[in-house]
C-alpha cells in the first residue's frame, strides 16, 4: 500500500495509510503526550491529552487516521493550554507521585494544579485494595485511563474481572459484582500492572521491597 | 516507557520466562539481588502479556530450599555431606565409570531436562553418547509430547509446531484438543480467545469444560480416549462428503487406500456412539474445518498422554493432510510444548534415538559423522526411553546408574511406589538441581546448579523460537551453570573411560557450546548465533546468518523421504484400564493455571498461596453418588494408591471422571497413575486410571 | 430480531422483583451474551438500578433554579429528615412548562407531581397527595400546527429516492440540536451494503428547557413512528428501535400503544419494532451512547469516526433520529416538500417567565422578540437558547434575532432543539449558571478526562462566583478545555451558558 504524506509541525511525513496521527507523529520524532493510550491496548482518545489541531480543528492524535494532506500542529498555543489544564486537573485530583512521565509533562507544560483549590474528586481519599497474593490496587493514584480494564477484557486477556463504575469524577475501577479480585474471576497475569502507567496497581513484592523489608 | 516503580531497581534484566512453552520475554527488575516485579518484554512471542506465573511465580529463585553446595553420600545408608566442586565431581565421575566399566555404557542412564538450556541438554546428550558412549538419553518430553514427535516425525518429517503464535489471528477456525490452554499455556490461551472474539471460529473437543470450552462456537465434549474415532470420522466424512482437499491429498499426500481403509467403519452414526458427540456436530467441525481458508490444530496432552497417544496424534495428522490445512499461515499443525525448553531438548539430542538436530542413530553414516565430530567411535545399540530405564532397574541388564538433570521422576512418573523402589535399587544416583525435591533423598551426589537467572544459554520456545537467557545474579552459594558442571563432568568422564579428548570438553562459556551445535546441525541452526540473538528474533530452521528462520512449516513439502505426507492409519484402543467396579471413575490428571508440574518451583512462591492445597474435580452427578461434598475432604484411590484432596464439585468434569492436578508431590496424583504405556512413544497413560472416590 | 435479548429491559424485568443481586445481573448477562463485568457496569451506571426504598427527590431545572430551587430544597430536606425518608434532587423530567417539580420515588417505582411548593411538602410529610400528578404533560400545552394536530393518514411510502429527494429538497434538518441535513444521513445509510440496518428514533430528551419531544411522543406519538417506518424503508433498515427517555414513563407507554396501533394497521408489515425504555441519563441523547445503552453498556460517547451510518448498533449501519425530525419527515412525506419549506415549522419549548408556557410550533425564522410574545412574555431580560447546553441571549440587544438554523450559528449561538427559557430582571442568572453547571458535572459520563473532571470544577467556580470570589480567568481557560477537549457534546457545551453569561452580562452583576 502506499505511504500517506502528512506535514506534522512542518515535518513532511510519510505514514503508512493506517498510521494514527500519533503513530506518524512518533515516527518522525514528535512527541505527542497521551495518558490512555498504550500499544497493548484498545484505549484511545480518552484523556484527550494527545489532542492537536488539524485545520483549526483539535482531534485526538491517538485515534485520528492520516489522512492525505493533513497538516498536524502539535504545539498550537491552543493545544498547549489545553494539555496544561488537563494535566493540572489529573495531577490535583490523583496521587501521580510514580507517573514519572507524567512529572515530566507538567514541568514542561508549567502546570500548576494548585490554581484551581482543593480537590474535589474524592479520589485522594481512596483506601488500598490488597485482596490477594501478587499485587495491590491503589485507586487513589488512578486517573482512570482503563488501559487495565482493556487488557483485563477485549484487549488481551478476555477475563473481565475487572469494570467500571460511577459517572463523572466519581467514577472509578472495581470488579465484577465488588467482589475480591479472585472470586471476580481474576486469574492474576498482572497485564493490568503491567500497563497501568500510575502505579496504582503495584506488585506486592516492589511494595515490600520498597518498604524495606524482605518479603 | 519505564514504569511507574515504587523503588528504583538497581538493574533490570532481560530474559525468558522459566515456566512453559510460550517462551514469554521478560524484564526482570532487580533490587538487593531480589526480583521484585516482572514486566513483559514487549514483541513477540508474548507480545507484552503474561501469566500469573511468570509475573509472580518467580519467588523459588530465592527460596530457602535452593540447593548451594554439592552433596555426597560416601556409602549408601549413609548421610549426604557438604563437599567441594572437585570432590563431588571426582567422587560421581569415578563411580559412574566403575558402573559403567563393570556393567556396560548401557547400564547408564542420562535423563536431561526441558527446564535447561539448549547447551546444557547438548552436553548431556553428548555426555552419555560421547564421554560414556550410549544413546541411553532422554529427557520428560518422554512424557508429554513422545506421541505427537513420533506421529509427525512419521508423517510430516519434522515435530513442532508448524505454524507460530503470531499467525494465531491469522486462522479462520482453530481446533483445540486435549488441552487447557488457558491455564497451560495462557498467553496463547487468551491469543486464542481473542481470535474467537474477532471472528475466528473456535472449535474445542475436550471432556472437560476447560477454560476455552466456554469461549468456543463448537465444544465437542467426547468421552474420554476416543478420540481416533472423533477425528477419523471426521477426515471419513470429509472424503465421503467430497468436502476434503483431494489435490492437496493426490499432490502431497501419499498412503490414502490404506489410511481410507482404517476408517471403514467411522460413519458419523458409529462416532456418535462412540465418542458420545452428537454425529450433527462432528460433522459440522469437519465441514468448518476443512472449508476454512486458514485453519490449525492445536493440542496437547489431553492428545498425547494415553497409551494409544501415537494413534490420537495421527489421527489429527490425518485429519489435516486429508483438509489440505497444512502449509499455509495460520493452517497447520500444532502440539503445543509444555516445558519452556522441551522444544529444545529434543533439538538437541536429548532422546535416545537422534543426535542433535533429529538426525536418526540408528543411520550408520550419522554416526559416523558425530563420531569424527567428537573423537570417539558412536554406540551401535539403540537407547532405550526413560520409562522403559526406569522400569529396566533392579532387572537383569538393567539400567544401575542414572544421571538427573533438573528432573524429578517420584513425582513425575506415573506409579509412584513403583518409582521410589526402582530408585531405592540404583547402585548411583546423580541429581542435579536447584531445589531439593522429592528425588533428593535417593540421590549419591548432589549438583547444585543456577537457576535460568543465573546463567547464559538458550531456550527454544513451542513455535521454534531460540531466545537468549541473560543471567540476573550470580548462582547462590556454590551452584554453577548445568554447563558448567557437564563440562567438568565430561572431561573427567572422557579421561575415566578413555573415550575422546579431554580438550573436546572445553567450553569458556555456553556460546561456545552453541558454536559446536551451529556447526553439528547446520540445517537447523547454522544461521542462529548468540550474538545474533542479542537484537534479532529468530526460529528454526534457520540456515543462514542472513534469515530469520522458517515460520510456516510444509509451505513446499514435507520433510519425509518422498516429501509427501504419509497418511497411516490411526487405530482406536480404549484406555488399558477401563473404570469398573471397585474403581468406577476415570481419573484424569493435569495442571491447574497456578501450579507448574511437580511444583518444585510453583510451590515455592507466591502461587501457592492462591493455589495451597490439591483440588479434585467431581462432577455434580458423581459428588451425588459416592457423597460428596463441595470443598470436604475426599480420598481418591486406585489399585495402586490413594491421596487425600479436596473436592471441588463442578461442571468442568464429565461425570464418569475426575481431575487431579499432579503438583502436589506430598499427595502425589501419580501415585494413582497406571504405568501403561503407548507402544511406539513409550508415553504413560497419565489421563485414564481407574478410582474411586470415598469421603475422607 | 438479529440481536440478542437487550440487557436492560432484562435488568428492569428483574428490578420488579426487588433490588437487584448480582445473580440476578449475571443471569441478564448470559442471555445477553454481554460479560457479567460489563452487565454490572451498566449496573452501577444507570441511575434506576441503585434505587432503593423510599426518597424525595426535587426536579432540578434551570426556571426552578432561577426562582425558590434553594428554599423548595431546603423545605425538602428538612420535611424529609423528619420523616426520615432520604431527599435530593434529580435532573429535568421535562416539566419546566408546568413549573417546580417532585419525584417520589419507591424502589423501582416513580411518582411525579408538578408544580409543588412548600405547602406540597408539608403534604406530602403528611402523606397526601402533594400535587397534581404529572405523568403526562397536558395535551393543551400545545397550541396549533402541523406537528401539534391530528396527523394526517400515514403515507404511501414513496420510495427511497424520492423520500431522500424530498427531504432534500425541504430543507429538513436533524431536530435534536445538531441541525444536521437529513437527507445526508439517509442517503449514507441507505448506501451502505449490508445485510442488516437499524433506524433507532432519539427520543431521549434529557436537554433541561425541552419538552417538545416529550410532549410529541405523549400526544402525537404515531406521527413519529410514521417517520421513523419511512425512514427505515428508505434506507433499507428492517428493524426500528424507539428510545424514550428513561424518566418519560407515560411517554414510553403511549409511544408503546401507539406502536402496537400502527403495527395492527399493516403500516409497520415487514419491520421489526420496539420501544426501549432509555437509561435515564443525559448522556444517553448523545447518539452514540444511546446505541451503547442499547447494546446494554455504559452509555459513553464513542470515538467518530466510524459514524452509527457505518457502525452503529451493534456495529450495523444506523439511522438515528431525533423524534421530532421523523415527524417532520412524515410531514414532508404527506404534504409534499413544496408545502413544508412554504411553512417551515419547528417545535419551540417555552418556558420561565411567560404567561403561557408550552409547546409552540413557530416557523423557522420567527423572531425571538415574536416567539417570546406568543408565549406572553413580560419584560424579559434573558433567554437561556437552545437548553442547559445553550447560550444566554440577552434582551433587548437579541429581540430581532430570527430562531432559525444559520442566524444564531452567526453570532455563537444555537437554537439547539428549540428551548427558550425566560427570565425576567428578578431573576438571578448566576444561580441558573449554578444549576446548569452542577447539571453538567452530574450528567458527565466518567470517560474523557477534561468533562469528567472539569465539569465539577466549572461547577465550583461558578458556585464561588454567585458568593463573590470571581475568577474569569480560571473560568475562561476551563471553558476552552472543556469545549476543545471533551470528547462528546456533553462536554464541549457545559461552559456554554456560563461562558455567555461573561461575555453579555457580566457588567450586571458586578
Amino acid at each position: 500500500m502506499s505511504r500517506v504524506a502528512v506535514v506534522i509541525d512542518g515535518l513532511l511525513v510519510q505514514a503508512e495509510p493506517d498510521w494514527t496521527v500519533l503513530e506518524a507523529a512518533r515516527s518522525a520524532g514528535v512527541e505527542i503526550p497521551t495518558l490512555c493510550h498504550h500499544e497493548r491496548t484498545g484505549t484511545e482518545g480518552i484523556c484527550r491529552l494527545c489532542m492537536v489541531e488539524v485545520a483549526g480543528r483539535m482531534e485526538p492524535a491517538c485515534a485520528t487516521r492520516v489522512r492525505p494532506g493533513m497538516v498536524v500542529n502539535t504545539r498550537g498555543a491552543a493545544v498547549e493550554q489545553l494539555r496544561r489544564t488537563v494535566l493540572e486537573l489529573v495531577a490535583l485530583e490523583t496521587n501521580v507521585e510514580y507517573d514519572d512521565e507524567l512529572s515530566g509533562w507538567m514541568e514542561e507544560y508549567g502546570a500548576d494544579p494548585t490554581r484551581w483549590g482543593e480537590p474535589l474528586a474524592g479520589r485522594r481519599q481512596r483506601k488500598p485494595l490488597a485482596d490477594n497474593p501478587f499485587f495491590v490496587r491503589e485507586y487513589d493514584k488512578c486517573y482512570n485511563c482503563r488501559r487495565c480494564l482493556d487488557a483485563c477484557g477485549e484487549g488481551i486477556q478476555g477475563v473481565w474481572a475487572l469494570a467500571f463504575t460511577g459517572r463523572g469524577a466519581e467514577a472509578g475501577v472495581t470488579t465484577t459484582f465488588d467482589l475480591e479480585l479472585a472470586e471476580a474471576g481474576c486469574i492474576f497475569c498482572g497485564n493490568c500492572v503491567e500497563v497501568c502507567p500510575t502505579g496504582a496497581l503495584v506488585p506486592l513484592e516492589e511494595l515490600r521491597a520498597a518498604k524495606g523489608g524482605p518479603s | 516507557m519505564t514504569p511507574p516503580l515504587r523503588l528504583e531497581p538497581d538493574r533490570v534484566v532481560s530474559t525468558v520466562c522459566p515456566y512453559c512453552g510460550v517462551g514469554c520475554r521478560v524484564d526482570l527488575y532487580v533490587k538487593n539481588e531480589r526480583v521484585y516485579r516482572v514486566m513483559a518484554h514487549g514483541g513477540p512471542p508474548n507480545y507484552g502479556a503474561l501469566c500469573v506465573k511468570g509475573r509472580f511465580g518467580l519467588g523459588f529463585l530465592h527460596h530457602p530450599d535452593r540447593l548451594t553446595t554439592p552433596l555426597i553420600r560416601r556409602r549408601k545408608g549413609g548421610e549426604l555431606e557438604p563437599v567441594g566442586w572437585r570432590e563431588a565431581l571426582d567422587f560421581a565421575a569415578e563411580r559412574l565409570a566403575w558402573v559403567a566399566a563393570k556393567h556396560g555404557p548401557d547400564s547408564l542412564y542420562f535423563i536431561s531436562s526441558a527446564k535447561a538450556t539448549n547447551e546444557a541438554n547438548y552436553l548431556m546428550q553428548k555426555l552419555a553418547r560421547a564421554a560414556v558412549g550410549t544413546h541411553n538419553v532422554d529427557h520428560c518430553a518422554r512424557l508429554c509430547h513422545s506421541s505427537s514427535t513420533a506421529a509427525l516425525s512419521r508423517s510430516l518429517g519434522s515435530a513442532a509446531m508448524s505454524n507460530t503464535i503470531e499467525e494465531i489471528p491469522l486462522s479462520d477456525v482453530i481446533l483445540v484438543t486435549g488441552s487447557n490452554t488457558v491455564e497451560t499455556h495462557p498467553v496463547i490461551g487468551a491469543m486464542i480467545k481473542k481470535a474467537a472474539r474477532n471472528g475466528a471460529y473456535l472449535i474445542v473437543a475436550d471432556p472437560r469444560r476447560v477454560g476455552l470450552a466456554e469461549s468456543a462456537h463448537l465444544w465437542l465434549r467426547l468421552k474420554p480416549g476416543s478420540d481416533p474415532v472423533l477425528f477419523g470420522a471426521m477426515a471419513r466424512w470429509l472424503v465421503e462428503s467430497g468436502h476434503y482437499d483431494r489435490a492437496f491429498v493426490e499432490e502431497r499426500a501419499e498412503g490414502f487406500d490404506e489410511w481410507w481403509a482404517s476408517v471403514r467403519e467411522y460413519t458419523l452414526e458409529f462416532a456418535e456412539s462412540a465418542t458420545g458427540v452428537p454425529a450433527e456436530k462432528i460433522r459440522a467441525a469437519a465441514e468448518r474445518y476443512a472449508a476454512a481458508g486458514a485453519a490449525a490444530i492445536y493440542w496437547a496432552m489431553g492428545i498425547t498422554q494415553h497409551s494409544h497417544g501415537v494413534a490420537n496424534v495421527q489421527a489429527l495428522v490425518n485429519l489435516a493432510v486429508l483438509a489440505g490445512q497444512l502449509g499455509k499461515p495460520g493452517s497447520g499443525l500444532n502440539p503445543l510444548r509444555g516445558q519452556n525448553n522441551v522444544q529444545g531438548a529434543g533439538d538437541m539430542g536429548a532422546l535416545p534415538n537422534v543426535y542433535p538436530g533429529y538426525q536418526p542413530t540408528a543411520n550408520a553414516a550419522v554416526r559416523e559423522r558425530w563420531g569424527r565430530l567428537w573423537g570417539t567411535p558412536q554406540p551401535e545399540t539403540a537407547g532405550i526411553t526413560m520409562t522403559e530405564a526406569l522400569e529396566s532397574i533392579g532387572r537383569p541388564g538393567g539400567v544401575r546408574a542414572v544421571y538427573l538433570m533438573g528432573e524429578d521422576p517420584v513425582t513425575s512418573e506415573p506409579y509412584q511406589e513403583h518409582v521410589r523402589a526402582a530408585l531405592a535399587q540404583l547402585d548411583f544416583l546423580v541429581v542435579q538441581d536447584i531445589l531439593k525435591n522429592e528425588t533428593y533423598p535417593y540421590a549419591d551426589v548432589v549438583l547444585p546448579a543456577a537457576s535460568f537467572a543465573e546463567k547464559n544459554g538458550t531456550f527454544t520456545n513451542t513455535d521454534r523460537r531460540v531466545q537468549l537467557l541473560r543471567p540476573v545474579f550470580e548462582p547462590p552459594g556454590r551452584a554453577r551453570p548445568d554447563v558448567w558442571i557437564l563440562a567438568r563432568m565430561g572431561t573427567r568422564l572422557a579421561r575415566l573411560l578413555n573415550r575422546g579428548s579431554a580438550a573436546s570438553w572445553e567450553y569458556p562459556n555456553a556460546a561456545a557450546v552453541w558454536e559446536e551445535v551451529r556447526r553439528a546441525a547446520p540445517e537447523m541452526f547454522g544461521g542462529i548465533s548468540h550474538a545474533r540473538l542479542e537484537h534479532e528474533n529468530l526460529r528454526w530452521p534457520c540456515a543462514s546468518e542472513s534469515s530469520p528462520g522458517v515460520s510456516v512449516l510444509f509451505t513446499d513439502g514435507f520433510a519425509t523421504p518422498s516429501g509427501r505426507a504419509r497418511l497411516l492409519p490411526a487405530p482406536w484402543n480404549p484406555p488399558a484400564e477401563q473404570p469398573g467396579g471397585e474403581y468406577p471413575l476415570l481419573l484424569s490428571t493435569g495442571r491447574v493455571l497456578y501450579h507448574w508440574h511437580g511444583g518444585a518451583l510453583s510451590r515455592r512462591s507466591a502461587l501457592s498461596e492462591a493455589y495451597p492445597t490439591l483440588k479434585v474435580e467431581v462432577n455434580p452427578a458423581d459428588a451425588e453418588r459416592y457423597g460428596v461434598r463441595d470443598g470436604a475432604a475426599v480420598w481418591l484411590v486406585s489399585r495402586r494408591g490413594r491421596i487425600r484432596a479436596v473436592a471441588w464439585v463442578t461442571e468442568r468434569a464429565p461425570e464418569g471422571v475426575v481431575f487431579a492436578p499432579i503438583h502436589f508431590a506430598e499427595e502425589a496424583a501419580n501415585r494413582l497413575t497406571n504405568n501403561a504405556y503407548d507402544p511406539v512413544s513409550k508415553i504413560p497413560e497419565y489421563k485414564a486410571a481407574a478410582v474411586r472416590l470415598e469421603p475422607a | 430480531m438479529n440481536h440478542k435479548p437487550l440487557l436492560l429491559p432484562l435488568l428492569d424485568e428483574a428490578l420488579k422483583r426487588g433490588p437487584l443481586e448480582p445473580a440476578d445481573v449475571a443471569a441478564a448477562a448470559r442471555a445477553t451474551g454481554l460479560p457479567a463485568a460489563a452487565a454490572w457496569e451498566a449496573v452501577r451506571f444507570y441511575p434506576r438500578y441503585a434505587a432503593t426504598g423510599e426518597r424525595w427527590l426535587l426536579v432540578d431545572e434551570p426556571v426552578v433554579r432561577s426562582r425558590n430551587f434553594d428554599s423548595l430544597l431546603n423545605a425538602l430536606e428538612r420535611v424529609a429528615l423528619a420523616a426520615g425518608v432520604e431527599s435530593g434532587t434529580v435532573y429535568s423530567y421535562g416539566l419546566e412548562a408546568l413549573g417546580p417539580a417532585l419525584v417520589v420515588e419507591q424502589g423501582a417505582e416513580r411518582r411525579v407531581y408538578a408544580p409543588v411548593d412548600e405547602a406540597s411538602l408539608e403534604r406530602l410529610a403528611a402523606g397526601a397527595e402533594p400535587g397534581p400528578a404529572a405523568g403526562l404533560l397536558p395535551r393543551e400545552l400545545a397550541g396549533g400546527g402541523w406537528l401539534l394536530e391530528d396527523p394526517p393518514p400515514p403515507p404511501q411510502f414513496p420510495g427511497a429516492g424520492e423520500l431522500i429527494a424530498s427531504a432534500r429538497a425541504a430543507g429538513l434538518r436533524g431536530l435534536g440540536g445538531a441541525h444536521f441535513p437529513v437527507w445526508r444521513k439517509l442517503e449514507a445509510v441507505r448506501a451502505q451494503d449490508a445485510a442488516e440496518k437499524y433506524v433507532v428514533v432519539n427520543g431521549d430528551e434529557s436537554e433541561p428547557g425541552n419538552f417538545k419531544d416529550r410532549w410529541l411522543m405523549e400526544h402525537n406519538p404515531r406521527l413519529v413512528w410514521t417517520g421513523a417506518a419511512l425512514a427505515a424503508r428508505a434506507v433499507g433498515a428492517s428493524e426500528i428501535v424507539f428510545y424514550v427517555r428513561g424518566e418519560y414513563e407515560g411517554a414510553l407507554e403511549r409511544v408503546e400503544a401507539a406502536r402496537r396501533e400502527l403495527a395492527a394497521s399493516g403500516y409497520l408489515d415487514g419491520l421489526e419494532t420496539s420501544t426501549f425504555r432509555g437509561g435515564g441519563l443525559y448522556i444517553c441523547g448523545e447518539e452514540s451512547a444511546l446505541l451503547e445503552s442499547i447494546e446494554g453498556k455504559r452509555a459513553e460517547p464513542r470515538l467518530k469516526p466510524p459514524y452509527p451510518a457505518e457502525a452503529g448498533l451493534f456495529g450495523k449501519p444506523t439511522l438515528v433520529n431525533n423524534v421530532e425530525t421523523l415527524a417532520h419527515l412524515a410531514l414532508v412525506a404527506s404534504h409534499g416538500a413544496d408545502a413544508y419549506r412554504e411553512r417551515r415549522p419547528k417545535l419551540f419549548s417555552i418556558s420561565g417567565d411567560v404567561a403561557k408556557p408550552g409547546v409552540y410550533e413557530l416557523a423557522l425564522g420567527t423572531t425571538l422578540e415574536e416567539a417570546l410574545a406568543a408565549a406572553g412574555a413580560g419584560r424579559a431580560r434573558a433567554v437561556l437558547l437552545g437548553g442547559a447546553a445553550g447560550t444566554f441571549l440577552k434582551l433587548p440587544d437579541a429581540a430581532g434575532l430570527p430562531l432559525d438554523f444559520e442566524a444564531p450559528r452567526a453570532q455563537g449561538d444555537s437554537i439547539g432543539p428549540g428551548a427558550l427559557m425566560v427570565f425576567d430582571e428578578t431573576r438571578d442568572l448566576w444561580a441558573v449558571a449554578e444549576g446548569v453547571s452542577a447539571f453538567f458535572a452530574h450528567e458527565s459520563c466518567g470517560k474523557c478526562f477534561p468533562c469528567s473532571l472539569g465539569t465539577p470544577h466549572l461547577h465550583r467556580l461558578v458556585w464561588n462566583w454567585r458568593r463573590g470570589q470571581r475568577r474569569p480567568e480560571l473560568l475562561h481557560e476551563l471553558a476552552q478545555a472543556l469545549e476543545q477537549g471533551s470528547l462528546c457534546g456533553l462536554g464541549q457545551a457545559a461552559p456554554w451558558a456560563v461562558r455567555s453569561l461573561l461575555e453579555r452580562f457580566v457588567e450586571v452583576n458586578r
